[in-house]
């Protein structure tokens, strides 16, 4: 969505108008869903994330003022939801094995990422996603958060270093550390190619 | 290679595409960096189901259909307030009801409160009044009455004439002490014809 038509929806939104509250979530949803995914590891809670997105969206869209980017904002609000839950749940779950049960009775691989992914890019893809989900269970909390922010929610170091009450530096420094290590993990055969 | 703050912080605003000149050191970090994130993209890649966006749209939807937060507390306060209304009417009702008369008796004549109000009033008020029953002891009230004003009026007749007899008595009585009184030989006299 193009920055005019983006304030154009926006307004009309602030208005009242569901459509324009649907385009809005529309337009971000997969960036949204990939974020809660990759944040919580888990699909159910990803699309419920998603959902309780949707109403807050229609609860403080009148906050929004035009002053920053809109996709910088609604990460912002997606990015305290994911540091409630964890501070609900106070223990990210651990992606252990495989084969172990879940909360749900199904094997863990079925609600992993990758599972869901082999099925449309192939068994390669999915063994990559499933490596990649391990690598960032093994990162702490902020410095995945703040990788996964700047993949997902495109935002600039500065901005995230807004997010978090920090120097640039700082957040430049956090992130290229959890690179190295996600490379690490992932090994440099699967990650850097 | 390790990095301090500084270079970190121009590092970073170079990467955020600001206009910064870095060094070799610099340079080769930031590319390391650029590189890692540019693979890391293709890792990240997710399959989002369409049902999660429509089960999010659904209550989103659900969401704008209610009324304003505002408008539910406002309803509420209204009907709070019109029940405590309500209640005290009723209340402040029952405080100051009057005392009720006792229900008539079928067919019977009505009671009459008892209080000093004098007979002429009460008799008005029945006067006035639209029962049949309060004709009929109006009536009989009335009838009685003036029995008793001939019985008083009789009584007063007599007792003035007896009060007239009484005084034209004493009025005698007295004549007869005067004449006794200045004249005692006129009675002499008549002892003596009686004696004869």
């Amino acid at each position: 969505m193009d920055q005019q038509r983006l304030q154009a929806t926006i307004a009309a939104a602030q208005s009242g108008s569901p459509e324009a509250y649907q385009a809005l979530l529309e337009s971000y949803w997969p960036r949204l869903y990939g974020y809660f995914l990759r944040a919580i590891g888990h699909h159910h809670d990803a699309e419920d994330l998603l959902g309780e997105l949707g109403l807050k969206l229609v609860r403080q869209l009148k906050s929004y003022d035009d002053r920053g980017r809109f996709d910088q904002w609604l990460f912002r609000i997606a990015a305290n939801m994911v540091r409630d839950r964890f501070r609900r749940r106070k223990v990210r779950p651990h992606v252990a094995s495989l084969s172990a049960g879940g909360d749900d009775d199904s094997p863990m691989s079925d609600r992993l990422v990758g599972n869901s992914v082999a099925v449309e890019h192939g068994l390669e893809a999915a063994e990559m996603s499933r490596e990649l989900n391990e690598a960032l269970d093994r990162l702490e909390g902020t410095t995945r958060q703040m990788i996964l922010l700047r993949h997902f929610g495109e935002m600039s170091f500065k901005e995230i270093a807004e997010i978090y009450q920090c120097p640039v530096g700082t957040v430049l420094a956090r992130v290229h550390r959890g690179l190295k290590s996600l490379r690490r993990v992932m090994g440099q055969k699967s990650v850097m190619t | 290679m390790k990095l301090t703050d500084q270079q970190y912080e121009r590092i970073a605003q170079w990467l955020d595409g600001g206009d910064v000149t870095l060094s070799e050191d610099e340079q080769i970090a930031a590319e390391e960096i650029r590189g890692d994130e540019a693979v890391l993209c293709d890792a990240m890649q997710t399959a989002a189901p369409r049902s999660a966006l429509t089960r999010a749209q659904n209550r989103m939807a659900a969401e704008l259909a209610r009324p304003a937060r505002w408008v539910v507390w406002a309803r509420r306060g209204v009907a709070a307030a019109a029940m405590a209304a309500a209640a005290i009417i009723l209340i402040t009702v029952f405080v100051h009801m009057p005392a009720i008369d006792k229900p008539k008796p079928a067919g019977g004549p009505s009671t009459v409160a008892k209080v000093d109000i004098p007979i002429d009033v009460i008799l008005d008020e029945m006067e006035n009044s639209n029962d049949p029953t309060d004709t009929v002891v109006i009536d009989l009230l009335a009838g009685e009455l003036d029995q008793l004003q001939a019985e008083m009026l009789a009584v007063s007749v007599t007792n003035s004439s007896n009060n007239t007899i009484d005084l034209n008595l004493n009025a005698i009585e007295d004549e007869l002490e005067d004449v006794l009184i200045n004249d005692p030989a006129t009675l002499l006299l008549d002892e003596d014809t009686q004696t004869s």
